[in-house]
């Protein structure tokens, strides 16, 4: 059992290619990175605040509203999102109206799925893998299991500097966000004006 | 129905949730619940200059051609809409309150195990799709899947396959046999009762009815009848996917042509 060790401790360099081979074979795309780290962070706040028994009665809605408010502000990147949504048309906006554009559309995603969260009954969210696209990009694989059906949610993130990094993009069962939301801005804008989106996107937010 | 499913994001964009001042970008931590900014911060990360350092960093090119393509030609838009509107009429007088009753008479347990069901039984179609793009160890993991489901899982009721590495696929089907084949979309279609679908997904669905168990039932009423059955079923576990995605959207009917769109495509490059 011992000679073909000894034999290739004798030969340093096959030793290090054997040791080469094994890092190679057994390292499996990134179970673990600084994208993947802060989106579990994220998720695991959201899940205990949605769990914490002090927010169990419904007159705490608002409250634990608020709470999730503060993570989504950190973990999503509302002005990347929004940029990247509105495209070509960002340029032909003034600052004011980037800034209310990037308000309403973060509203109205919250307005959409806010219920939906808070109405969390025990579902799991499984991480995944990180992947990386390219030094300060990443793309997180995740699942949220619910009894009767996985649903693969992918978040991209990018690194804001310091190590921070923030979602520029989700996709949900291979769509994305940024995308869909570009298309149905790109077919309004075409025949209206920014003014006249923002409008739209005000009526919305107030229904 | 799989287009509604996405913005079921609900529950993993638990995250969703912004409020009306965005924070200016930080680099370093800082306590969680500071969400407000002065205007100041607000207005700099608007800034002509702000937007051209996000660029470079999310290495985005906005003029480039493919950001500006249509991602499927919808040459019959306005017949679309019109199909889309009655769809959506259908889906709420019709469909959800009965699938609301359907849900309160039957258990969840149920409603899953008559899905995985009728999956298992399309295994042909998958089957074939696997073998048509070369698939070949795709092709052994779906019959692997079946066997096991068919067996184990007792005749399909049970998936227990989903829960083993070895045998995951991603479902094929004719529709991303033509269009690994590079067939594109072709053009968006609303099909009233249907939903949306695209000329060679169509096609598609076509070819692979003739893989589906279901549809040699005789008479064909009864085939049409235990389909319709399928395809409600699914409706009853998804409640809430379209309304989300209505919900979420400016223009809907945009929305469900560009998710379905995408939706394909990232099926077809699986």
């Amino acid at each position: 059992m011992m000679r073909p060790l000894t034999r290739l401790m004798r030969r340093p360099t096959l030793a290090l290619c054997a040791a080469l081979l094994a890092a190679l074979l057994l390292a499996a795309p990134a179970l673990a990175g600084p994208a993947l780290d802060q989106t579990k962070t994220a998720v695991d706040k959201v899940l205990s605040i949605l769990r914490d028994p002090a927010f169990a009665d419904p007159g705490t809605k608002d409250a634990q509203r608020e709470k999730l408010r503060g993570v989504a502000n950190e973990f999503f990147d509302w002005t990347a999102l929004a940029r990247r949504a509105a495209a070509l048309e960002w340029r032909t906006m003034t600052p004011d109206q980037r800034r209310e554009f990037t308000q309403l559309f973060s509203r109205i995603l919250e307005k959409t799925y806010m219920d939906k969260i808070q109405s969390y009954s025990g579902e799991v969210v499984r991480y995944d893998k990180e992947t990386a696209l390219d030094k300060d990009k990443a793309d997180v694989e995740t699942m949220i299991v619910t009894s009767s059906k996985e649903i693969p949610i992918s978040y991209r993130l990018y690194d804001t500097g310091g190590g921070a990094w923030r979602v520029y993009d989700v996709f949900v069962e291979g769509v994305s966000l940024v995308k869909n939301y570009r298309t149905q801005f790109r077919d309004i804008l075409a025949r209206d004006s920014v003014d006249d989106l923002l409008a739209q996107m005000r009526k919305k937010v107030a229904e | 129905m799989r287009p509604f499913t996405l913005l079921s994001c609900c529950l993993c964009c638990l995250l969703l949730a912004a409020c009306a001042t965005a924070p200016a970008p930080r680099a370093q931590s800082e306590p969680v619940l500071l969400a407000q900014t002065s205007t100041q911060a607000s207005d700099a990360q608007f800034s002509d200059e702000s937007t051209a350092k996000l660029d470079a960093l999310l290495d985005e090119d906005y003029d480039q051609a493919p950001v500006n393509a249509t991602r499927i030609a919808d040459p019959l838009e306005p017949m679309n809409r019109v199909f889309f509107q009655f769809n959506d009429k259908l889906y709420f007088y019709l469909l959800k309150p009965t699938a609301q009753v359907y849900n309160a008479v039957t258990p969840e347990l149920m409603r899953v195990g008559v899905k995985n069901a009728f999956t298992n039984l399309r295994y042909p179609i998958r089957l074939a799709s696997c073998l048509l793009q070369g698939k070949g160890g795709d092709a052994l993991r779906e019959t692997g899947a079946f066997l096991l489901n068919s067996t184990l899982g007792m005749l399909g009721l049970f998936d227990l396959a989903k829960n083993h590495e070895s045998l995951k696929t991603s479902g094929e089907d004719l529709g991303q046999t033509f269009g690994a084949w590079g067939a594109g979309h072709g053009f968006y279609l609303v099909l009233p009762v249907l939903g949306p679908t695209s000329a060679r997904d169509g096609v598609g669905a076509f070819g692979d009815s003739f893989l589906d168990p279901v549809t040699y039932l005789t008479p064909w009423e009864h085939s049409m009848a235990v389909k319709g059955y399928d395809t409600f079923n699914g409706v009853a576990l998804s409640l809430g996917d379209y309304e989300a995605l209505k919900e979420a959207a400016i223009d809907p009917y945009i929305a469900v042509r560009d998710a379905y769109a995408q939706h394909r495509e990232a099926e077809v490059k699986k």
